[in-house]
């Protein structure tokens, strides 16, 4: 059996930690740069708010009712999370983080001397103790029923937390309940395949035969269906190094200069840069795109992408932004005012196996490599971009995303901890 | 539940089982042939047994001394006397006739010279885990349950009696929601975090600040209060 622990509007719940009389009020965080809501309280979801409402036109339900706006604080709710996990890892021998605010426990070997249900709740009791943050378990035989479980168990309180599907009998019953889009591994393209079939509830979907399902869709669709018969066939533990990785932003205000937008552009190359490193892996090629505005069609609209290939595989930040740079400058249209802009490494392998290039311009690789392990270093013990490039420009420029209702980082910096006047 | 069932009926603790529980305890022991005759023969073998026993106890003290003489030989033979092992200090004295004293404090700088004896010399002696220095783990010390430890800090001085300053730093453990009297409680009364502490009485539950210049803070039965953490540690800088 594996259980899902899945923390309730987890951003909200956060704040909430750090924020007094917030119980039972509507509160919703909003996404980088203040642009749409993507976190909410079921009571913000009461007046009518969604996940991914631009907050501009909602400016009204927000003052009408007094909803508490937050900008993400990507730093705190980590923090946060790190402390779920752990506490989790406490309870549970094998823990898994699938994401910032879901993690997977594994129970085989606990039903012999646990009631699973009892020990979960406890589980939940423990973490809302230590962190007040509340969360849902679901508790199956597969994950994806898992997740489905977690579901119930958030939105009908008579589960107390805790909704157990260990029986064909309940695991046809939730079927026959759970919204068929809602399902995890169901996308928009499934889905209406699925509908095109006729096949409207997870039950339908979950009774046809496997020779059904396996002639007319992909694997990852026929593992959703053994998923949904109790068959456990997802591995989430093996994630390998991410053979992309990309950093864009919108901006918070329009650019239209090149310096400004190179700045951008190298403060991204880098930031790609130091993600490489952190998983041990360099890059062969790198992309750059920018975009204009599309919501001012009054504006000359414009968006553009070029990739320059390395000659050697690095993670070094210099070379990479040089790249970056030299893509940028082949797209770079004056006149045009660019709402958001982007940096994309691919072609991604292990550091351990670079081959050596003979004509490397790169003199003294070895040297550069240990530059940027001090560089890092630096960064993690002063803060972020202490020490970076000159092409990234000054701190605090008009690209820099809005964020007018940020909280402190109440766990990570002793300059922002918590305050109470007593 | 047809397993919780089955354990309400068989098997587990019965209430008042078993012999009472007393100063006394029992011994298992085997004896060899010839002892074993001898017990055989008596009438009462538990008070035989019993009585040698006390007759034994009254000679451990004369064997005792004779034990500790022939031990305080070897030990001054490995020593070759340049470090008396004992004190002869007047307190000492009445102690004396239970052979040499070694203070408890002397013990630790008694043993390491055992160590060091070379008669021994060939087989790898081992450090023993009690002289292997442990650097003191303040923040361990401090936050026993990071996961549950938020910093807060405090402006203001209403709690100036119990040791929390303007400026000063609390370690709060946010799974403690139960405060004592006289522990410090970070709490939320209507929307607003406060640190007092949490006195009950038969008027009902109160926030009472440690300063005579602040007033008692009444939690009436509408307010919306709860306990957020208790303060186990206050981190003052001196100034």
């Amino acid at each position: 059996m594996v259980a899902l622990v899945d923390c309730n509007s987890f951003f909200c719940s956060v704040e909430k930690v750090f924020h007094p009389g917030l119980d039972g009020k509507p509160v919703c965080v909003l996404s980088c740069n203040d642009g749409c809501i993507v976190a909410l309280t079921p009571e913000a979801k009461a007046l009518g708010l969604r996940r991914g409402d631009p907050i501009f036109k909602m400016r009204d339900i927000v003052e009408r009712n007094g909803v508490t706006v937050f900008s993400t604080n990507m730093y705190l709710y980590a923090a946060m999370s790190r402390r779920v996990t752990n506490i989790l890892r406490s309870c549970v021998q094998r823990v898994e983080n699938y994401s910032i605010d879901e993690s997977f426990c594994y129970l085989d070997g606990y039903e012999s001397r646990f009631d699973l249900a009892d020990y979960m709740r406890s589980v939940v009791e423990k973490v809302r103790l230590c962190t007040d943050i509340p969360v849902s378990v679901g508790i199956a035989p597969s994950k994806t029923l898992a997740k489905m479980g977690s579901k119930f168990a958030k939105n009908y309180r008579g589960y107390r937390s805790v909704c157990v599907i260990d029986s064909d009998e309940k695991r046809r019953k939730a079927l026959g309940l759970f919204d068929l889009a809602d399902v995890w591994g169901v996308g928009r393209q499934t889905l209406a395949k699925l509908r095109y079939f006729g096949v409207t509830t997870p039950l339908q979907f979950a009774d046809k035969k496997e020779s059904w399902v396996r002639s007319r869709f992909p694997l990852p669709t026929v593992q959703t269906w053994r998923e949904l018969n109790g068959i456990p066939c997802i591995d989430t533990s093996e994630r390998a190094q991410k053979q992309t990785i990309c950093t864009s932003r919108s901006f918070g205000a329009m650019v239209g200069d090149f310096t400004a937008l190179r700045a951008a552009v190298a403060d991204f190359a880098a930031s790609c840069a130091n993600k490489l490193r952190g998983q041990h892996s360099v890059a062969t090629a790198v992309t750059v795109f920018v975009a204009s505005n599309r919501f001012r069609e009054d504006l000359p609209q414009y968006a553009n992408g070029a990739t320059v290939r390395l000659e050697t595989p690095t993670s070094d930040s210099i070379e990479i932004t040089a790249a970056a740079t030299r893509a940028l400058g082949a797209i770079f249209l004056p006149g045009i005012h660019y709402k958001r802009a982007g940096v994309v490494v691919s072609d991604i392998t292990d550091d351990g196996s670079v081959q050596q290039n003979l004509f490397d311009h790169v003199r003294n690789r070895p040297a550069r490599r240990q530059l940027m392990e001090r560089i890092d270093e630096l960064n993690h013990r002063f803060g972020l971009k202490t020490v970076r490039l000159v092409a990234e420009g000054e701190q605090d420029q008009a690209w820099h995303p809005k964020s007018e209702h940020r909280s402190g980082n109440y766990l990570s910096d002793i300059n922002e901890i918590l305050t109470i006047r007593i | 539940m047809a397993e919780q069932g089955k354990k309400g009926r068989r098997g587990g603790r019965r209430e008042g089982a078993g012999r009472p529980k007393g100063t006394a305890r029992t011994y298992n022991f085997r004896a060899d042939s010839e002892v074993a005759d001898c017990i055989d023969r008596q009438e009462n073998k538990t008070d035989f047994i019993r009585g040698c026993i006390r007759f034994a106890m009254r000679h451990q003290g004369e064997a005792d001394q004779q034990l500790r003489q022939e031990a305080k030989k070897t030990l001054s033979l490995r020593h070759e006397a340049n470090q008396p092992l004992s004190l002869k200090h007047e307190a000492d004295q009445p102690l004396a006739k239970f052979g040499e004293v070694t203070p408890a404090t002397r013990l630790r700088a008694a043993r390491l010279p055992f160590f060091d004896v070379k008669i021994v010399a060939g087989f790898p002696i081992p450090m023993n885990k009690d002289e292997m220095a442990q650097d003191i783990e303040l923040l361990q010390m401090l936050c026993p349950h990071p996961d549950s430890s938020y910093l807060i800090r405090v402006l203001g001085d209403s709690m100036v009696e119990a040791d929390v300053k303007d400026g000063d730093i609390l370690i709060v453990d946010k799974s403690l929601r139960h405060p004592t009297e006289s522990q410090i409680a970070v709490c939320e009364l209507n929307g607003e975090y406060t640190v007092k502490h949490v006195v009950r009485d038969c008027e009902g539950m109160w926030l009472v600040p440690a300063n005579p210049a602040y007033p008692r803070i009444r939690v009436a039965e509408g307010d919306d209060f709860s306990v957020w953490g208790v303060v186990t540690y206050i981190i003052h800088k001196s100034r």
